[in-house]
């Protein structure tokens, strides 16, 4: 097991993490008893091959799931035991979420993506435009704001999604094989500025990936298989 | 083949909702299909066997001429002509009272040879005595007379006929048929016609002539030969079809217009449907293409499952319809001709032509979604690179606002039927077009307005409603809903306004008709007790405009110094002055429907057919009145006098200063014999609204259908929204929106989009009754719409609720998404 005890304090502790899915009358086990500790600050890769449950610990990872059994805490808060309102909260304000393919809301434009999680806290019109600047020019996209996703590239999504999940200056940003679907120069190209947005704005990152050049761009891996983290 | 039908078949199963909306909508509009087509064969019916019991088989009637003094016939004119019937009766009709002690019983009297009876197959037997020969003081009388009174078969009663009581004796008691239907209501009895000829001292002639023609091909020729052997008479048919034709078309016209917006919605919501189906079929039918199936197999596949719809739809439709038409029947019926029963008749045409309708329904709204879709290139397919068409909105916001204008101009060209449905058609295609524009400018205002509010859900449901094509098709289908239960609705109580209106412009209380009524008759009512005021008016019916078909039903000749009293003209300034030149020239004034119906404007001249000959009246003013359907003209009173020849009053006016029910009661004691029609204005009022109802009760049973139909469009569009922006949801819960604020952004969406739906539905009401105006007019009814507030705010909330009701399911189903499912696979 590769837990994180040599972590000083972890922003993410996981313990004794169980997740069983019921298929019809068959119960399939996950994940079968994670310990994982991630350092604030931390670029972490999670690699395995498909199955291996990598996924289902990012998605726990950020309170969308709930463990069958053991615990996952984030800045010290039992994710778990969140109600809907506290779990909201914690991935509106502290956890920024990547995926493979984007997920964007197809009817609103790159600029109001962005804003969408900034706007359900409540962030104020003056303040959204600021921020909204900042972001927009980190992920270089300042010319391309007012595109709807499907006038966007594939990378060019990819980007706004990045921007959307750093738009409310979380702690930890969650990346489900955010090059899954690009082409190699473009999924470099991600990998690179999420890579930055460790390095220069201190996000801790928790990529989930099979691809073992956008696993290099992380300070430390962690592999996956058959729902247990390998030695 | 098989294996790509065998999919369709079992996506069926898979989608049980949306199939279930979709079969439901066609079958609803097949079952209206249905139910209008059946009601005019049901009611055309019901109205030839009421009309066949007053006629019996004679199918050709000649009567008396308004014109022409003579009062009899002799039938021997028509003895050329016996080759080419195959009978013809006379007869003589009048009124008997049956009197025995205190009471008296006035009947309708035939008086008729009993072979010619027979002929006629008007009366069936149940008692007899003594019966043959039938001539003399015999009498033959209804069954529930005799049991009311006590008589049997060979018993005498007293009966007085033209004021002299003579002694008959009961030689039958007839069954409650053919002439006896009534017997209950208003008795009837027969006596000899000899009786009568003596009576009248017109041997060898007769009062009306009942013939049948010997071959019915040659019915219409035989009666203008007939019109010109008895010049002197008026020769109609008996029962002419074009009378039940034009009577039933009172009813079904309302309806097969209101049958034209149900199926534009159902064509509409399956359209919408397609749209969605194809769009998700893509991958399966790009998989298919490539392993061989044609796009003629694909298409055909697709073509074949829509026309499942239409055939499970149309015989659901058939069964839905059957049900209808007994409910509508029932709605649309007036007492009068529903006394036998409600009958419905169909026939297996009408039950295939359903079929054909639901199929075609279902083919042509799905068939530009499937056409498109067969043309999209396979390896757009295979790769999933198919875009949806780019946005047109400018294109058809500028088809729509062409068809709106056309709905506007089309009927003002001429006010027939047809260019009234083609404006109907034009004006709801043209709303459905321009409602992605309206919902868009509708949203940047809701946008904007949501920023000032707090909270963030406001402004999210506004931005989703953004060129969203569920929330247009839900806001077009509302609206179109909405539009046809305002017009309708609005119709209805326009008319029952209409009615309570000219009720309250009478200033009298009791109505009273008797023969023969003159001075002596009004100086006699006037010393009832409690009638305060009598005015005597004489009338003509149906009087003939010169050089053309039409006539106006109603003339009355009215005195200007007296007829104020009674009457108060409304829709014209100047009453008083019109009153006088009433009474000075030869000069009319018809109501507004009259006006428009005949394009008159003030100083035109009106030639009428009257007794004298032709006579031109001078158009100088025009009033509101619903009375007589609208069609209606007054005259100086000196002037219909002489013109129409007419020597007896025939309506007269009573003001009382005590309840009217009692001094209608003393009014009936008083005319007893003279077998008076004596109502009051409060009974006439009822009466009439009563017989309004029933008619406007069938047409909102039609408009709530299409609003319901709409309501299902939206749970439909709603449900595939739902499926379709299951990813989109669960994005938002993803990025931190609580299960509560999920639940209010779609309420919010969808209390935005029934607003704005309600508002386009106001509008596209507005629009429907405009033209409803001339629909009006062409039927020759004659209801001034009146725009109600409470109305438009009531199907305003209507919809609201409605479609906030419809996406509560939705809404709650939003709150248990699965969001790893949801985000993590394409």
């Amino acid at each position: 097991m590769s837990d994180g005890a040599a972590v000083t304090d972890p922003i993410i502790r996981v313990r004794g993490l169980h997740k069983t899915y019921r298929v019809g009358n068959v119960a399939v086990e996950v994940l079968k008893g994670i310990d994982l500790s991630i350092a604030a600050g931390e670029f972490l890769a999670v690699m395995g091959p498909s199955g291996s449950g990598k996924s289902t610990l990012l998605y726990l990872l950020g309170g969308m799931e709930r463990p069958t059994t053991g615990s996952v805490t984030i800045k010290g808060q039992d994710v778990a035991a969140l109600d809907d309102r506290a779990a909201s909260l914690l991935r509106r304000r502290h956890v920024g979420f990547v995926y493979q393919f984007y997920n964007l809301i197809p009817n609103l434009n790159a600029e109001e993506n962005l804003l969408l999680p900034a706007l359900l806290d409540g962030v104020g019109l003056d303040e959204r435009r600021r921020v909204l600047d900042d972001v927009l020019a980190a992920i270089g996209l300042t010319h391309r704001r007012g595109h709807t996703p499907r006038e966007l590239s594939g990378g060019e999504q990819q980007r706004v999604a990045i921007g959307r999940a750093l738009i409310n200056r979380p702690d930890v940003i969650l990346a489900d094989e955010p090059t899954g679907n690009l082409d190699s120069s473009t999924g470099e190209e991600i990998m690179a500025l999420l890579a930055r947005v460790n390095r220069e704005l201190g996000r801790t990152i928790v990529l989930v990936t099979h691809a073992a050049e956008a696993a290099a761009h992380a300070q430390r891996i962690v592999s996956m298989r058959d729902g247990r983290l390998e030695p | 083949m098989i294996i790509v039908c065998r999919y369709f078949l079992r996506s069926f199963r898979e989608r049980k909702l949306r199939t279930a909306l979709l079969v439901l909508s066609v079958a609803v509009s097949a079952a209206l299909y249905f139910a209008s087509t059946a009601l005019t064969t049901s009611l055309a019916g019901m109205y030839a066997d009421r009309m066949q019991q007053a006629y019996g088989s004679a199918e050709i009637v000649v009567e008396r001429h308004p014109r022409w003094r003579s009062a009899f016939i002799s039938p021997a004119q028509a003895d050329g002509l016996r080759d080419r019937m195959d009978y013809a009766v006379g007869l003589f009709e009048g009124t008997a009272y049956y009197r025995r002690r205190d009471t008296t019983v006035p009947m309708s009297l035939t008086a008729v040879a009993f072979e010619d009876l027979m002929k006629t197959k008007r009366v069936s037997l149940a008692a007899e005595t003594r019966l043959l020969p039938f001539r003399g003081r015999k009498a033959i009388i209804g069954g529930h007379m005799a049991s009311t009174h006590g008589i049997a078969a060979g018993d005498y009663v007293r009966l007085e006929i033209n004021g002299t009581v003579y002694r008959f004796r009961v030689v039958g008691i007839a069954h409650p048929f053919g002439m006896f239907i009534d017997d209950a209501e208003s008795p009837a009895v027969v006596v000899p016609r000899d009786f009568m000829a003596a009576l009248y001292g017109a041997r060898g002639q007769v009062q009306t002539l009942y013939i049948k023609a010997a071959d019915g091909e040659d019915k219409r020729e035989l009666i203008d030969t007939l019109a010109n052997v008895f010049r002197r008479n008026r020769v109609r048919e008996s029962v002419s079809e074009r009378e039940a034709r034009e009577w039933t078309r009172e009813l079904t016209v309302p309806l097969q217009i209101m049958l034209v917006l149900v199926l534009l919605t159902t064509a509409f919501i399956k359209h919408a449907a397609y749209q969605v189906i194809t769009t998700e079929r893509l991958p399966v039918i790009g998989t298919f293409r490539s392993i061989g199936a044609t796009q003629r197999h694909t298409s055909a596949v697709l073509f074949l499952e829509s026309a499942l719809y239409g055939l499970v739809g149309g015989a659901a439709g058939c069964v839905l319809g059957i049900g209808a038409l007994y409910v509508i029947a029932g709605w649309s019926t007036p007492a009068w001709l529903a006394e036998d029963g409600i009958r419905i008749e169909f026939t297996a045409l009408q039950l295939a032509s359903t079929m054909l309708v639901a199929v075609t329904l279902a083919l042509a709204s799905s068939a530009i979604p499937i056409i498109r879709a067969s043309r999209i290139p396979i390896r757009t397919l295979i790769l999933a690179e198919h875009q949806s068409s780019p946005d047109r909105r400018g294109l058809r916001s500028a088809v729509g606002a062409t068809l709106v204008a056309l709905a506007l101009v089309a009927p003002t060209l001429a006010p027939t039927l047809l260019n009234a449905v083609a404006g109907i058609v034009a004006g709801v295609v043209g709303v459905v077009r321009l409602t992605p524009l309206i919902l868009a400018g509708a949203v940047a205002a809701l946008s904007r307005a949501a920023r000032l509010l707090p909270g963030v859900v406001g402004e999210l449901a506004a931005t989703n409603l953004r060129d969203n094509r569920h929330a247009q098709n839900s806001v077009a289908l509302l609206a179109v809903g909405i539009g046809s239960m305002l017009m309708v609705n609005t119709i209805s109580s326009s008319a029952m306004d209409g009615l309570s209106r000219t009720y309250q412009d009478t200033r009298y209380d009791v109505e009273m008709w008797t023969r023969y009524m003159n001075r002596a008759t009004v100086r006699s009512a006037h010393t009832v007790d409690g009638v305060r005021d009598v005015l005597g008016l004489y009338g003509l019916s149906s009087v003939p405009v010169a050089e053309s078909s039409e006539d106006i039903r109603r003339v009355l000749g009215v005195k200007a110094n007296r007829f104020p009293e009674f009457w108060r003209l409304r829709g014209s300034d100047d009453a008083e002055r019109l009153y006088a030149q009433l009474n000075r020239d030869r000069t009319i004034i018809p109501t507004y429907a009259v006006q428009k119906r005949l394009a008159l404007t003030v100083g035109d001249i009106v030639s009428l057919e009257m007794a004298r000959g032709r006579r031109d009246y001078r158009v100088i003013g025009f009033f509101h009145s619903v009375w007589w359907d609208g069609d209606y003209a007054l005259i100086g009173e000196r002037f219909l006098k002489h013109d129409g020849l007419q020597q007896w009053y025939d309506e007269m006016y009573l003001k009382t200063d005590r309840a009217a029910d009692a001094v209608k009661e003393d009014l009936q004691q008083r005319f007893n014999r003279r077998d008076p029609w004596i109502r009051t204005v409060a009974e006439m009022e009822e009466y009439d609204q009563e017989a309004s109802r029933e008619l406007l009760r069938g047409l909102q049973g039609f408009a709530f259908m299409a609003l319901a139909i709409a309501v299902i469009g939206v749970v439909n569009n709603l449900l595939i929204a739902f499926i379709e922006r299951r990813r989109s949801l669960a994005l938002y819960r993803s990025v931190g929106m609580e299960q509560r604020q999920v639940v209010r952004m779609l309420l919010t969406e969808a209390l935005m989009s029934g607003a704005v739906g309600g508002v386009i539905g106001a509008a596209a009401g507005f629009l429907l009754l405009y033209i409803a105006d001339y629909v009006i007019l062409a039927l020759e009814l004659y209801v001034r719409i009146r725009y109600s507030a409470a109305l438009i705010a009531g199907f305003f909330l209507v919809g609201v609720v409605a479609t906030v009701l419809a996406s509560v399911s939705p809404a709650l189903k939003a709150r248990h998404i699965d969001l790893l499912r949801e985000l993590r696979h394409e």
